[in-house]
């Protein structure tokens, strides 16, 4: 698999906030990623991290060329400069990189293919006069000019009107199986992650808890944060809400141990408790995957089938446990930086949620 | 630019000129400008320059303190000069200074708040602490103290103008780019790849320079009357004629008391209208650039 | 018993270049303890709607039609009247709570502010004692009761603000897209806490939204909006589920269901922009974004009509209580 954005261990500090905590994911050329997750998991800091307009406090993030890696955004008005005229916009990126050679051909390529045409109509509008999905069909295109390898796009329908949502995410999407590009969209919307991702990512304060495949993610929801958020979805009927309390996270205020044991549902529900998963607990074992333990210990190495670790960080082995789960094939092409996942392969996994095939990943280098 | 951008431009540009010339009160202040411009320009033409010389006066037999007559439509003041010519000739030194002041100011005023503005930090802090000492430091004194150590001349008085009016542009180009700085399109031309001088030229300069333009125009009404006020209390230059120049003599002389109307009123009424004209500009000028009115 | 009766609602907007039809004929009704869903995108004039019920539109905009609460003509009250009426009777809940809150007041002040005002507190200490009593029942924690707006968190300041709603205890809360900008945890906050005070109070709601799935969960009874005019009305379960005009169609589509194969990979939208209500098409204003129009759809004006056999009339309800299924295509007739 071409992989074309490759970030390992990144952390993204502000003064005393983490808002990226410890995140390494790769995104593949021809496929959809969804980033998702409340305000304040990071995801829109990791995403600018991987676009280059925010610098990283640590770890590493490798994307071939700036140019490769374009950005949509999620205001298409504010996104453009109301004295430029369309084409000015769509060809801004060739002109700082001074590439005019036949620039009015590639602007009117890129308008097309962002779904304008004829183009020559809209390269003389402002953009006051056209409307708020020719826009974001603006910003693709000063995007795709680029021809980038991969796009960020950052909650690229939520200001839209519902009706026209569906064609921005075609256009998405068609980019992607025409031309071999890859998408990584950040959003809070399930639905959206549902309609076009092939992947989906959920992040919660800086860490991602739980990726893989869209199907296995929301079909089979490991992670109780990911369960909580698919259960408040609307219309979804085969789960009960769980309408998590309190406020989305502060990143100043990482809570101890489980990061999410404040809000864990199960942690509310004592039934953690009842499966031996007390924080004290936790504290030893840290089986949850959102773990953070104290005392920087380090979980055993276990090789995916067939790859070597990526960073060649070898530890001693997690107190207490004795078993390591098997990741599934496909979790293999999600690059783990060295350390295995500690989750024991039994019928309950830490959480006291279920493990059938195994989607999360820890990201945990307790390297602080 | 290429030609769909330059045609856009073009019309853009046209538009706004027709909806201006459409506006009474832009219409009144253009025409106005453009009568006291020519007046000025056309100086030589309208006033013999001898006028303005006491001797010559005297020797082609001008009398003192002359009401308006045939030769003389303005009269004369006290030393027999031709108060038409000083009124042709002093529009020349306030309108200049007015517009050459207002340069200054605004080219001064400018460079201070775009970088005040869009660097921020250090830089930012120290530039406005210096903007705050020259806000606060009294106008009058500052410029009396500028005259005597410089001289009075036109050029210092342009310096003091400029020097004393920059800071408020400056404060007001700084909130306007600070605004500009936090908007979403600078986000992305940085994503692009953009440099600060390309931002700052494509993105900021160009969402600032309604601002500045309205602001300039506003500015000039106010450098005249500054110049006005200099000469009036005797620090600009006294070789030159001025209409500030004029009010001074003519207080000083107590045309007042000889009821000399004719040479206190012209520039009185000149100085008035001018200032007008160019406040209506502004205007105008402020209406047309607030988007928000555009179509409704 | 009905609390809310709008008959025939037309609201015009006057500006410089010309009138602009925001509402153009609406009919719509809410019972006591009952909850109206009323959908649509930007420009349909739902929020119109809202503004005039409580007669909040700009000076000068034409309004005809009746607008009944609890029998009582709003349209034909005098100011004196009206500002009674105001916020005991019915309440608002704005979108944008950050704008809508004034940002150097604290926010106990501004919940007490309607209460004053109307008297229904006497005293400022009661009031004060009121304004915990509605932070708990909002779950704010009484201790941000000295806050200023801006050291709350989005979702606390819509709490407060449906506290403010609820100041002086009206019978009819109209919520104006109360969830959108919210965290989708957050929004199913604030959707369970209106779903309890409906429930606890008897609290009668008009939830305006753009969101069609959120409304499913929430109203008993869904209106979508298109152009200025109802487009289709019925049970909100049925109208989501099976929707029959297909703007309605579309919009479902929007918030596609989680699970559903038919929807992965495939996402549904309609070509064009919702109409700009000064231009609006001819015949039916859907016609030019519609996958199913034929030629006369272009020609034909539509009313709403009931489908599925039901009573017609526009508001009744069978013996039952359901109301009618009503929709305004000339494909979906009363076949």
């Amino acid at each position: 698999m071409n992989t074309v954005v490759t970030v390992d261990d990144a952390h993204v500090r502000f003064g005393d906030a983490e808002a990226v905590d410890g995140v390494s994911l790769e995104v593949h050329a021809g496929e959809v990623l969804a980033l998702v997750g409340e305000s304040g998991s990071g995801k829109t800091t990791l995403v600018r991290a991987i676009q280059g307009i925010q610098s990283l406090s640590g770890g590493s993030i490798e994307v071939g060329k700036q140019r490769d890696v374009q950005m949509v955004f999620q205001d298409p008005t504010g996104a453009l400069n109301p004295r430029h005229t369309i084409y000015e916009i769509v060809a801004e990126g060739l002109r700082i990189r001074r590439e005019r050679a036949d620039e009015k051909a590639k602007v009117a390529t890129a308008l097309s293919r962002a779904g304008l045409r004829p183009p020559e109509r809209f390269m003389g509008l402002y953009p006051h006069e056209i409307s708020g999905g020719q826009r974001q069909r603006v910003v693709i295109a000063g995007a795709m000019v680029m021809e980038p390898k991969v796009l960020l796009a950052d909650e690229p329908v939520a200001s839209l009107d519902a009706s026209i949502r569906g064609e921005i995410l075609a256009l998405m999407r068609e980019l992607v199986d025409e031309s071999g590009l890859a998408i990584v969209a950040v959003t809070h919307d399930l639905g959206l992650a549902w309609n076009i991702a092939d992947r989906i990512a959920v992040m919660y304060l800086g860490r991602i808890v739980e990726i893989g495949d869209t199907e296995e993610v929301l079909g089979g929801p490991q992670h109780p944060y990911t369960r909580a958020l698919l259960s408040v979805v609307p219309e979804i009927d085969r789960m009960e809400p769980q309408v998590l309390t309190g406020e989305p996270p502060d990143p100043r205020k990482i809570p101890s141990g489980c990061r999410f044991h404040p809000r864990c549902p199960l942690v509310a529900s004592g039934e953690a408790e009842r499966l031996g998963f007390s924080n004290a607990v936790a504290a030893r074992t840290s089986r949850c995957v959102s773990f953070r333990p104290p005392d920087h210990t380090t979980w055993p190495v276990t090789p995916l089938t067939g790859q070597p670790p990526r960073s060649q960080r070898r530890s001693a082995a997690a107190p207490g446990s004795g078993q390591t789960c098997r990741h599934d094939q496909r979790s293999a092409g999600l690059g783990f930086s060295g350390n295995g996942c500690g989750f024991e392969e039994s019928s309950r996994s830490s959480c006291g949620g279920r493990i059938r095939r195994h989607r999360r990943v820890r990201r945990d280098r307790s390297t602080r | 630019m290429t030609s769909p951008t330059m045609q856009r431009r073009l019309a853009s540009t046209t538009n706004v000129l027709v909806r201006f010339w459409r506006s009474r009160p832009g219409r009144i202040g253009l025409i106005v400008l453009v009568v006291f411009g020519a007046m000025a320009l056309a100086a030589p033409l309208l006033a013999d320059r001898s006028g303005l010389d006491a001797v010559a006066s005297r020797r082609a037999g001008a009398p003192q303190w002359g009401s308006p007559s045939t030769w003389w439509p303005l009269g004369t003041d006290h030393l027999r000069r031709s108060v038409w010519a000083q009124f042709v000739w002093g529009s020349r030194i306030s309108l200049f200074v007015g517009l050459a002041a207002t340069v200054v100011t605004i080219a001064v005023g400018t460079l201070v708040g775009v970088t005040a503005g869009f660097f921020g930090g250090r830089l930012d802090g120290v530039l406005m602490r210096v903007t705050e000492w020259f806000l606060v430091v009294p106008f009058l004194p500052l410029a009396i103290v500028l005259a005597t150590v410089l001289g009075r001349s036109v050029w210092n008085i342009i310096f003091v103008i400029g020097v004393t009016s920059w800071p408020s542009t400056a404060r007001l180009v700084r909130a306007q780019v600070l605004t500009v700085k936090q908007r979403l399109f600078v986000d992305r031309s940085r994503s692009l790849g953009a440099s600060s001088a390309y931002i700052v030229r494509r993105h900021i300069m160009p969402n600032v320079s309604g601002l500045i333009l309205a602001n300039a125009t506003l500015a000039v009404p106010i450098s005249i009357l500054t110049e006005t006020t200099l000469s009036f209390l005797g620090l600009g230059d006294p070789q030159r004629a001025s209409w500030g120049k004029m009010l001074n003599d003519a207080f000083f002389e107590s045309a007042i008391t000889r009821n000399a109307w004719w040479y206190f009123l012209p520039p009185g009424l000149g100085i008035l209208v001018v200032v007008l004209a160019f406040t209506l500009i502004g205007q105008t000028l402020e209406q047309l650039a607030d988007p928000r009115l555009a179509d409704r | 018993m009905t609390l809310l009766e709008v008959s025939d609602l037309t609201v015009t907007y006057r500006s410089r270049s010309g009138d602009v039809p925001a509402v153009r004929g609406v009919s719509l009704s809410v019972e006591r303890g009952g909850s109206l869903g009323l959908a649509g995108e930007s420009g349909c004039g739902k929020s119109t709607i809202a503004g005039a019920i409580l007669r909040l539109l700009p000076p000068g905009t034409g309004v005809t039609g009746d607008i009944l609460l609890d029998g009582d003509d709003v349209l034909a009250m005098n100011p004196g009247q009206l500002r009674a009426v105001r916020w005991t009777k019915t309440a608002i809940v704005f979108q944008g709570a950050l704008h809508a809150l004034n940002p150097v007041q604290r926010i106990a002040r501004q919940i007490s502010e309607p209460m004053l005002l109307h008297q229904t507190q006497p005293t400022k200490r009661s009031a004060a004692t009121r304004v915990h009593e509605l932070l708990e029942q909002v779950g704010l924690p009484p201790d941000r009761a000295g806050a200023y707006p801006h050291q709350l968190s989005g979702g606390q300041r819509q709490r407060v603000l449906i506290a403010m709603a609820l100041a002086c205890d009206p019978d009819l809360l109209i919520a104006d897209e109360p969830t959108t900008a919210l965290d989708v945890m957050v929004q199913a906050q604030v959707l369970q806490l209106l779903g309890s005070l409906r429930v606890e109070r008897g609290l009668s709601m008009i939830f305006i939204t753009h969101d069609l799935s959120v409304l499913t969960d929430v109203c008993d009874h869904l209106a979508v909006m298109y152009a200025g005019r109802i487009v289709e009305e019925g049970p909100s379960g049925t109208v989501f589920t099976d929707p029959q005009h297909p703007y309605t169609g579309a919009l479902a589509a929007a918030f596609p269901t989680i699970g559903d194969p038919a929807s992965r990979m495939r996402p549904a939208g309609l070509g064009g922009d919702p109409p700009d209500p000064a231009h609006l098409p001819t015949g039916c204003p859907f016609h030019p974004r519609c996958p199913v129009a034929e030629d006369r759809c272009a020609t034909t004006d539509v009313r709403l009509t009931p489908i599925g056999g039901g009573i017609g009339g526009g508001l009744g309800a069978d013996a039952d209580g359901v109301r009618d299924r009503l929709a305004a295509c000339v494909l979906v007739g009363s076949t």
